[in-house]
């Protein structure tokens, strides 16, 4: 099992910390959701019928747990400051281009998408996931998991128009 | 193929899933229509930029730290049984 674990860590602790930062919005939160999926899938990973379906059941876990910080902190402010990368959570596309710097744009209009939206969105184009993966993080059909990833893909063409 | 059919079939335009004829429409489409053309090329671009500029990064010293934190929670948590009675991966 610490070997199963020790490699799966290798392979998705990258994006599992994506997802789970782009869901809760701060680096602290990240790595405790991070810690508490991975614990959780150690105890369980026996569960997992399929080993072909390890990443996407990871992050599947990872996502769950990240809406229970949310839920937990419903309603509390997000305090800003305390993420990677230099960006501030929740900032305008709009205040942001003036800055004319096309990363920190483009991460803004990112944390812009309903979470719904942004999740699918981090997994597919971001992380690269397969949508069949995608649906099943997310434990949604296919058809549904395309139709977020063409929305969020919509929303932030329309806000990136002219800037990319 | 009218503008609207090609944003309805978009996404599985982009992916590569669209029949052989219907694609063949698109393109042909794409071709006449600057609207849907610049439409096409905003999604490829989002597209493109997304591994790179939408990814938050785990910073490198976080990680092994993580990973310690991950085993010793593991660790003292207790492993499941395996005791062969099936569960185990297939």
């Amino acid at each position: 099992m610490h070997e199963w674990l020790v490699e799966q860590f290798a392979h998705t602790v990258h994006a599992s910390y994506n997802l789970a930062a782009r869901v809760v919005g701060n680096h602290h939160d990240a790595l405790d959701v991070v810690q508490s999926a991975f614990v959780q899938a150690a105890l369980h990973h026996h569960q997992l019928r399929d080993s072909r379906q390890s990443r996407s059941w990871l992050l599947g876990i990872v996502y769950r747990e990240a809406l229970m910080v949310l839920r937990r902190r419903r309603d509390v402010p997000t305090a800003p400051g305390d993420l990677p990368d230099g960006a501030q959570p929740f900032a305008d596309p709009a205040d942001v281009l003036v800055q004319r710097d096309l990363a920190a744009l483009i991460d803004a209009a990112v944390r812009s998408l309903p979470e719904s939206l942004r999740v699918a969105f981090v997994l597919r184009d971001v992380e690269e996931l397969p949508m069949r993966e995608v649906a099943q993080a997310l434990d949604i059909g296919e058809s549904a998991a395309k139709m977020r990833v063409a929305r969020a893909r919509e929303s932030l063409r329309v806000a990136l128009q002219g800037r990319v | 193929m009218r503008c609207d059919e090609l944003e309805a079939q978009l996404t599985d335009f982009l992916e590569g899933l669209l029949p052989a004829a219907v694609e063949a429409a698109a393109i042909e489409h794409v071709a006449t229509c600057e609207r849907c053309e610049a439409v096409l090329a905003g999604t490829r671009a989002v597209i493109a930029m997304a591994p790179q500029a939408g990814r938050l990064r785990l910073p490198e010293e976080d990680r092994e730290e993580l990973l310690q934190r991950i085993l010793s929670a593991v660790a003292a948590a207790g492993e499941p049984r395996s005791d062969g009675s099936g569960e185990r991966d297939r």
